[in-house]
């Protein structure tokens, strides 16, 4: 029972030194609500740039212009809900979209080139080069991708139409899972489950680290605690602290709109305490390169950034391929055990996968406890219970 | 037979301790024995090896080489797991949980040491009570002052009921009033357990030990009761005196002198210390010869023999240089 009598004295501690703690809970709830600030509260909105140089010309003793037509077609679409987001505005020149693009005003220019209604409507005409229309922006811009795609289904749409031309194919879209019923703010949310979890790191290591700065660790050294129960009695506390982070976590989720499916609340619990396992046994590593409370909030940081954004937790990444065995490709950040856990949360609540089918992820991050248990009581060690 | 008899008497033995810390010795084949239930002193100045002795001596220092004995059970082979609970130690730095009570800290040590609950409730309020912190039983360690703090990290060592404690320096950084309340907890222990304890202050080590060890660099110098010890350099006053020397004057005439009419002289920086037997009378004949040889006298102080004069004796230097 020496073990429970440690888990009472770090719950003292934790409470009475409360600043980590509260850090430890609130940071992944705040990045609820970020994500949700910036996620759901963005009126997406596209904005689309129309240059028409199209000269036009009689058909059938009638001025017509077909640039002038497709704009009036987009514009006419803009009004129907599902392409609600996109606002059209017309302008004389190039160099005047251009300006426009360059100070962040519109995501795309549309260039009518001059002489489609020429091409369209005279099929004899000696130019038989196909016609161009010209999409400007910034490329690398995922504003300007959306806005560009909508622009292109538009135009077909209006060739389509005017010319009376149907498609041989059409196309219907299945969702994934529950991909298609969850919102963009939703997919962010079982990364930042795990976030809750990684946040531990800082209360774990002040915790290990606060007795070999206070040479406490020698007063428990001579006396019947092993090293065993020393470790249950601090992790405890630290699995508790992070399963409440993880609650409070899902409870400001669920305030902004995030949907809890059914049957799933144990298996989230589960995945948190294998991964608080593990980051326990990381806090252990972190531990052992600080002397001081003041060294965890400052070195601590450097893995806890790692664990933030190099395992999907703050925003999905791919990790950057290793090698292929046995028709499992490994990336760099397998090596890190919450890149396992959010593949587990994101199979079961975004991909709709059944629980059996996260088994091997399960095992990689108690695999991954084991080898960080081990570095992290072999440094350990070797910094601080030599000098004990 | 008689060793067996030996062993009911010895609470610790270290035979040839010897401990290096790269190429420095800090402890040089200490050989000693430590009676149970005596004050057992280690004197000596600061880096002598007190420390790393008594650290050796709980196991939490491992010797580079020689053995630790308690109660005749050989330490390096069974480490100290064994003698746990018989040992208490007081480590010269304090080493406390500043984020818990007096209280707590007291019980929650006593818990590692398996003592039940309650007992380890009783005992807790009863050693504040003994060390004056009853009122601060329910205070965070960080609301201490440094003397409470002192106070509480000597009754650390002893809430498991220890067959020996061993104090590293109890009365260092302690206020006058902390200091006498320490060295009457240490006196009231002593007979129920085994004290040891090291101290470079030789009336700490003077009023309560029953024999003091005096160590310098790492050497056992002289091993006895501090009356044994003060008698070995002999009866007879000391007068110890400030000198002042104005211009080249040589000193060695002078020593020279005063050796020829039978003072034994000790110097030091800039005093002598002269002993003889019923020195008073004989003080115009030092001034005249000092006067003779352009000496003169800035301040005269005369005292029994202590336990200073006796490392002075044995190692010609002071504690405190």
């Amino acid at each position: 029972m020496r073990w429970y009598y440690v888990f009472l004295k770090s719950i003292r501690e934790q409470i009475r030194d409360y600043w980590i703690l509260v850090l430890t809970l609130t940071l992944a709830p705040f990045f609820v609500f970020m994500y949700y600030l910036m996620v759901e509260t963005d009126s997406r909105e596209f904005n689309i740039v129309l240059v028409n140089q199209d000269d036009g010309t009689f058909f059938i003793d009638q001025p017509v212009n077909l640039g002038d037509s497709l704009i009036y077609y987009m514009q006419l679409a803009s009004r129907d809900e599902q392409a609600s987001m996109l606002n059209f505005n017309e302008q004389d020149g190039r160099l005047a979209g251009i300006e426009l693009l360059q100070q962040g005003d519109a995501d795309v220019m549309v260039v009518i080139p001059g002489q489609m209604t020429l091409k369209l409507l005279n099929p004899e005409y000696e130019d038989t080069t196909e016609i161009i229309l010209e999409l400007v922006g910034d490329v690398t811009d995922m504003q300007y991708i959306i806005a560009a795609v909508w622009s292109e289904e538009l135009i077909n749409q209006f060739i389509r139409e005017t010319s009376g031309i149907s498609m041989p194919i059409g196309w219907k879209e299945t969702t994934l899972g529950y991909s298609g019923q969850r919102t963009e703010f939703e997919l962010y949310v079982p990364g930042i489950m795990i976030l809750a979890v990684i946040m531990m790191i800082f209360s774990a290591s002040a915790a290990v680290v606060r007795e070999p700065k206070a040479r406490t660790l020698e007063r428990l050294k001579i006396s019947n605690l092993s090293a065993f129960e020393f470790l249950t009695g601090i992790s405890l506390i630290q699995v508790i602290i992070a399963i409440l982070s993880l609650l409070l976590t899902i409870m400001v989720a669920v305030a902004m709109g995030y949907t809890l499916l059914p049957g799933t609340f144990w298996f989230i619990l589960l995945v948190a305490f294998l991964t608080s396992l593990s980051m326990i046994a990381f806090s252990l590593i972190v531990a052992a390169i600080c002397r001081s409370i003041k060294d965890v909030a400052i070195i601590g940081t450097f893995p806890l950034f790692i664990l933030m954004f190099f395992t999907g937790a703050a925003f999905p990444i791919s990790g950057g391929k290793l090698f292929s065995m046995a028709g499992t490709t490994f990336h760099i950040n397998d090596i890190l055990s919450p890149t396992w856990a959010v593949d587990a949360l994101n199979k079961v609540l975004i991909k709709g996968q059944e629980i059996d089918n996260t088994l091997p992820d399960m095992a990689a991050i108690l695999v991954l406890t084991i080898v960080y248990f081990i570095i992290g009581v072999w440094a350990f060690k070797r910094r601080h219970m030599r000098a004990a | 037979m008689n060793q067996q008899q030996n062993y009911q008497e010895i609470a610790l033995e270290i035979k040839d301790l010897v401990r290096y810390y790269g190429d420095l010795l800090a402890v040089d084949n200490l050989t000693l024995q430590v009676k149970k239930g005596e004050v057992f002193g280690f004197l000596g100045p600061n880096g002598a090896g007190k420390t790393t002795s008594i650290r050796m001596m709980c196991g939490l220092l491992k010797p580079t080489s020689g053995d630790v004995l308690i109660n005749g059970e050989r330490m390096s082979s069974s480490g100290i797991r064994n003698h746990r609970t018989r040992v208490g130690i007081c480590p010269q730095e304090i080493i406390l949980w500043n984020k818990l009570t007096c209280y707590e800290q007291l019980v929650f040590m006593g818990r590692m040491y398996d003592i039940p609950g309650k007992t380890a409730r009783d005992r807790a309020d009863q050693l504040l009570d003994r060390i004056g912190l009853r009122e601060k039983r329910n205070k965070l360690v960080s609301t201490l002052s440094g003397g409470m703090k002192r106070r509480l990290n000597v009754i650390m060592a002893i809430i498991h009921d220890p067959e020996i404690v061993v104090f590293d320096e109890p009365e260092a950084g302690l206020d006058p009033q902390s200091r006498i309340m320490v060295r009457e907890f240490i006196q009231q222990t002593s007979g129920k357990m085994t004290v040891i304890f090291t101290t470079h202050n030789m009336d700490e080590a003077d009023r309560i030990s029953d024999r003091v060890a005096i160590i310098d660099r790492g050497k056992l110098l002289q091993l006895d009761t501090p009356e044994n010890l003060k008698k070995s350099i002999g009866k007879g006053d000391i007068l110890e005196l400030g000198i002042q020397v104005t211009g080249d004057i040589p000193l060695g005439i002078a020593e020279d002198k005063l050796k020829e009419d039978g003072f034994s002289l000790m110097k030091t920086e800039n005093k002598w210390i002269i002993k003889a037997m019923d020195l008073v009378p004989q003080i115009p004949r030092i001034y005249k010869i000092l006067e003779s040889e352009g000496i003169q006298v800035s301040d005269m102080n005369m005292r029994e023999n202590t336990l200073e004069d006796v490392f002075i004796h044995l190692t010609g230097r002071r504690l405190r240089q």
